[in-house]
């Protein structure tokens, strides 16, 4: 018996608490297809918990996922998963992931227990270990009931959740999820989705989840890689995001007059009213209170206020259209 | 109602043939039909150049020779006899052996190869010293014993190997190829008949088959024939059965695509999987020869193989198993054999006719 | 922990050495394959001819049988002859047990998509291919080599030392023989199946290239009258084979050089495509 991959660190070396190993590297990584280049020149450096790739169909995020995972040799450039080469250090790296593909991919005539089994131990676990982990693994995604019966024999959905099982039968400590939602009707969207952040919130494994469904990613990841036509379209910290918008403030007003706005404005802000509904963006130094001491002054009332910040999809539509 | 029927038989002909024809997964149908025709086509290739090679070796030589001088020559006969009925050689080619006759001793022995040729068959004369050692024809084509190997091709690759898996791909995928796809239920769903519908898939199954199996036996004869000069083809064609015989082919073609399309079309309702079928077959067709005589009618190249126009003569030194399976012991006369395989083909559409009717759809995963 | 608790555990124990791998898949597939109550039944009429061979040994050996019929010792003899004929049926068994065991290693995998599944891992496409062939060549080592070894000690415990030391090369050609069939068979079924990706139509074809390539030589030598149309027959160019390694007098129009060469082509043809179809995902260009 071996022990498994090598250790990877994952000590917090950064302010929002992503480790400080980059979980992905990218230098140049081209991908080409017969004369089409499918991921053109792609740099980055993802070292968030969990990582959506986001990016509209034919982008380039199953190719990448794909080329990380050795299934697609790199025409160009070169990348790293925690910090190993996938040109050099493959079997390594596959020891280390769990991957959930976007197609059908199961056994049919074997039962699910026997199939997440023999996944867990074609990764490497001793038999008895697999099989106690196998059942462990259904359990976690919620197939306890159905674990004896044949894959062949699922829905849709219940293939989705043992495919999940199987990714992570064997503890991996990255887990690469494509598509893991396709197909899936609202109610299990939302168990898969709450799951997946379960399993991120454990912080035993990180994550990369590909999907073109922005509220999945947004629901569940917190550093986004937008790809078009193969190349990065955008990069962003969801939490930064977070955290920099707070300056967009949206009130609802009632009992304004031309007053209000210029005494807001008066303050350095800058102002858009539409009926009554104002949005603003606060001057350095103006904090909430002083707009609630001038609805105050004005004799104005303030229904809501929101701190607007950018959905994801104003950053997708965003970086689509740049 | 007969003509809705009619109306729907030819709507599912319609969306079957266009299936059939241009499926990527039946293109090997079509290869499979192209292997004789091809094979015929090198044949008569190679055989135009051996004919222009031999008229030029008997332009060369001294006189023109009839097959008759090609035999008349004998084993120690001399040299000079033999170039006497033949004339001087257009080919001649000779060397020295030198063969040891004691410990210090060596004899020398002038070799000649001479070749003749009397525009068709070759003639190879060795001689040692002089004398004729041994004679060697190589006869060129032979319109007789190609019509033999044309039709041994015919039996027992085209029909036996050809046509019985062609028929095999085609019928068997009429249902459990839909199956496979998960849109049997379509048709089900739609107002047809069964019945009908399964007699609109074996009419388009049968004129695909038919189309591609008949239109490579026509290709097949115009290649064996290609290489004989004219007078030769004539002789064949309109004096000696040629023709005749190249419509039984056809006809047998057309019986053989009815009778395994039928029983392949039962096979693929019956069976998930085609191979214990398809193997029982071929396997109950290799034995029929030893079956008894009630038994071996219930073989469909029985009746095939009485229609053939041509018996396949056997060969002193072929083993006895084999020379049986080439022979066909008590052949029924031709009306009986076709009456039997639309029996035995009526039959099996009986059968695929009631099976169709409790067939139920399930598409689980292969 | 126990099972019934919904939570996610991390593992860092000990791992099985990555060599012992491709066992995996040779223990599931096996198990799967004999989910068929057909293939367990075929296996089982595989084993009466090399009953009814062993037989006929110890019957060879009686002295009183032979007496009893009247036919003297010399007339049943177990020779080079008697092992070729015992292969030539396990052949055409193993044949028809791979047209039934092989395409249902791999075609389902393609079918269903689950390449990913097994390529994701520490698991490489060579040591999928050993897995998956390793359930045929097990398979069929059981039904020709490992039997014909065990009639040749039953006939060797008769015949004595000096029969034993004479024919000990027939032990030798038993295995080659064997391994030589095991080869080409596992090759042409996992190559076929991964290439039309259907179990019942990779089957089907199975069944269909061994007599149709037969049928195919035979009219390529009969119409262009060559002996070159002998290279399209497998069975053929196998029998060259072996009628060499049990010494058997056969005139073949193929040399042995030639049927190995061929072989071995038929054999690299196949190892191609399944490297060509036994990968993650098929990239379309």
């Amino acid at each position: 018996m071996t022990q498994p991959g090598a250790p990877v660190s994952e000590s917090s070396g950064s302010p929002t608490g992503a480790p400080s190993v980059p979980l992905i590297e990218l230098n140049g990584l081209t991908v080409r297809f017969g004369n089409r280049d499918i991921l053109h020149g792609l740099t980055a450096s993802l070292r968030g918990r969990a990582i959506g790739l986001l990016g509209p169909n034919g982008a380039g995020k199953s190719t990448l996922i794909n080329t990380l995972l050795g299934f697609y040799k790199p025409t160009g450039g070169s990348a790293k998963v925690f910090g190993q080469d996938i040109g050099t250090n493959l079997r390594n790296i596959r020891s280390l992931v769990g991957y959930m593909p976007e197609n059908d991919a199961f056994i049919s005539k074997m039962n699910a227990v026997s199939f997440v089994q023999m996944m867990g131990e074609l990764s490497g676990l001793p038999s008895r270990v697999a099989l106690e982990r196998a059942h462990e693994a259904l359990f976690y995604v919620g197939l306890a009931e159905a674990r004896y019966r044949q894959l062949g024999t699922y829905s849709l959905g219940m293939k989705q959740l043992a495919k999940l099982a199987q990714a992570i039968v064997h503890g991996p400590k990255l887990l690469i999820l494509d598509e893991p939602t396709n197909g899936l009707d609202p109610s299990a969207r939302q168990r898969m989705v709450r799951m997946v952040r379960e399993i991120r919130d454990s912080r035993e494994m990180r994550i990369v989840l590909c999907s073109h469904l922005l509220r999945d990613v947004e629901d569940t990841c917190d550093e986004v890689l937008i790809l078009k036509q193969g190349q990065i379209a955008h990069y962003s910290d969801l939490d930064e995001e977070r955290r920099s918008n707070k300056r967009f403030v949206e009130l609802e007003i009632y009992g304004a007059n031309g007053d209000f706005t210029a005494a807001i404005e008066k303050l350095g802000c800058e102002c858009a009213v539409t009926a009554n509904r104002m949005k603003m963006v606060l001057a350095d130094g103006v904090e909430t209170r002083d707009i609630f001491r001038i609805a105050a002054e004005q004799q104005v009332r303030i229904r809501r206020l929101n701190f607007r910040r950018d959905t994801l999809e104003d950053i997708f539509l965003k970086a689509m259209e740049s | 109602m007969t003509r809705l029927w009619w109306t729907q038989i030819k709507a599912v002909i319609r969306l079957e043939l266009k299936k059939t024809f241009f499926a990527k997964r039946g293109l090997w149908i079509y290869v499979v039909a192209a292997l004789p025709v091809l094979l015929y086509v090198a044949y008569a290739v190679a055989m135009s150049h051996e004919q222009h090679r031999t008229t030029e070796i008997a332009r060369e030589g001294e006189r023109r020779l009839a097959y008759q001088d090609l035999l008349a020559v004998k084993p120690g006969m001399t040299k000079q006899e033999a170039t006497a009925i033949l004339g001087k050689p257009p080919l001649v080619f000779h060397w020295t052996e030198r063969r040891p006759t004691g410990p210090n001793s060596t004899e020398e022995i002038l070799h000649e190869d001479l070749h003749y040729s009397d525009g068709q068959n070759d003639l190879y004369l060795s001689l040692a010293n002089g004398k004729v050692q041994s004679i060697n024809i190589h006869e060129g084509y032979n319109l007789g014993e190609d019509a033999v190997v044309f039709a041994g091709v015919f039996q027992f690759f085209f029909l036996r190997l050809a046509i019985f898996f062609g028929c095999l791909g085609i019928f068997m995928n009429l249902f459990r190829g839909e199956v496979l796809d998960r849109s049997l239920h379509f048709y089900f769903l739609a107002p047809i008949r069964r019945e009908v519908l399964m007699a609109g898939k074996f009419l388009a199954g049968l004129l695909a088959t038919c189309t591609i199996f008949i239109t490579s036996e026509l290709l097949q004869t115009v290649a064996f024939l290609w290489h004989f000069n004219p007078q030769t083809r004539d002789l064949y064609l309109y004096h000696n059965h040629g023709l005749e015989h190249a419509a039984v082919y056809v006809g047998v073609t057309f019986l053989a695509c009815v009778g395994y399309g039928a029983f392949f079309l039962v096979a693929g309702m019956l069976f998930r999987n085609p191979l214990i079928p398809a193997a029982a077959v071929l396997i109950w067709e290799l034995i029929n020869p030893f079956l008894p005589a009630l038994l071996k009618q219930f073989s469909i190249i029985y009746y095939l193989k009485s229609l053939c126009p041509v018996e396949i003569p056997v060969s002193p030194g072929t083993p006895g198993l084999l020379a049986l399976l080439i022979s066909n012991a008590d052949p029924v006369s031709p009306p009986l054999a076709i009456l039997g395989i639309l029996v035995v083909a009526l039959l099996a559409l009986f059968v695929s006719s009631v099976q169709v009717r409790r067939m139920e759809i399930n598409y689980t995963t292969e | 922990m126990a099972v019934y608790r919904r939570n996610y555990r991390p593992y860092s124990g000990a791992q099985t050495p990555e060599w012992s791998r491709f066992l995996v898949l040779f223990r599931y597939s096996r198990r799967n394959l004999f989910r068929s109550r057909f293939l367990t039944g075929f296996l089982v009429l595989c084993f009466f001819w090399p009953i009814a061979c062993m037989v006929w040994i110890y019957l060879a050996h009686s002295a009183s049988f032979l007496a009893k019929l009247g036919l003297p010792p010399e007339l049943i003899s177990i020779d080079n002859k008697f092992f070729f004929l015992y292969m030539t049926v396990q052949g055409v068994l193993s044949f028809f047990m791979t047209a039934f065991a092989g395409p249902g290693l791999i075609s389902p995998d393609l079918a269903n998509g689950s390449l990913p599944l097994y390529f994701c891992r520490p698991f490489s496409r060579a040591e999928y291919v050993l897995g998956k062939s390793s359930v045929l060549g097990i398979l069929l080592s059981q039904i020709t080599w490992i039997p014909g070894v065990i009639l040749f000690i039953i006939q060797a415990s008769f015949a004595g030392a000096s029969w034993t030391r004479d024919n000990l090369w027939i032990a030798g050609s038993l295995a080659l023989s064997s391994l030589i069939l095991i080869a080409i068979l596992s090759l042409l079924s996992t190559a076929l199946s991964a290439w039309v990706k259907w179990r019942i139509v990779a089957g089907a074809l199975l069944v269909a290239v061994v007599p149709f390539g037969a049928g195919l030589a035979e009219a390529i030598n009969a119409v262009l009258r060559i002996d070159a149309g002998h290279f399209f027959d497998l069975r053929y160019l196998v029998a060259t084979v072996w009628t060499n390694l049990f010494l058997v007098d056969n005139e073949r129009a193929v040399s042995v050089g030639q049927a190995w060469i061929a072989i071995l082509v038929y054999g690299s043809i196949c190892l191609w495509l399944l490297m060509r179809k036994i990968r993650a995902y098929e990239v379309i260009r």
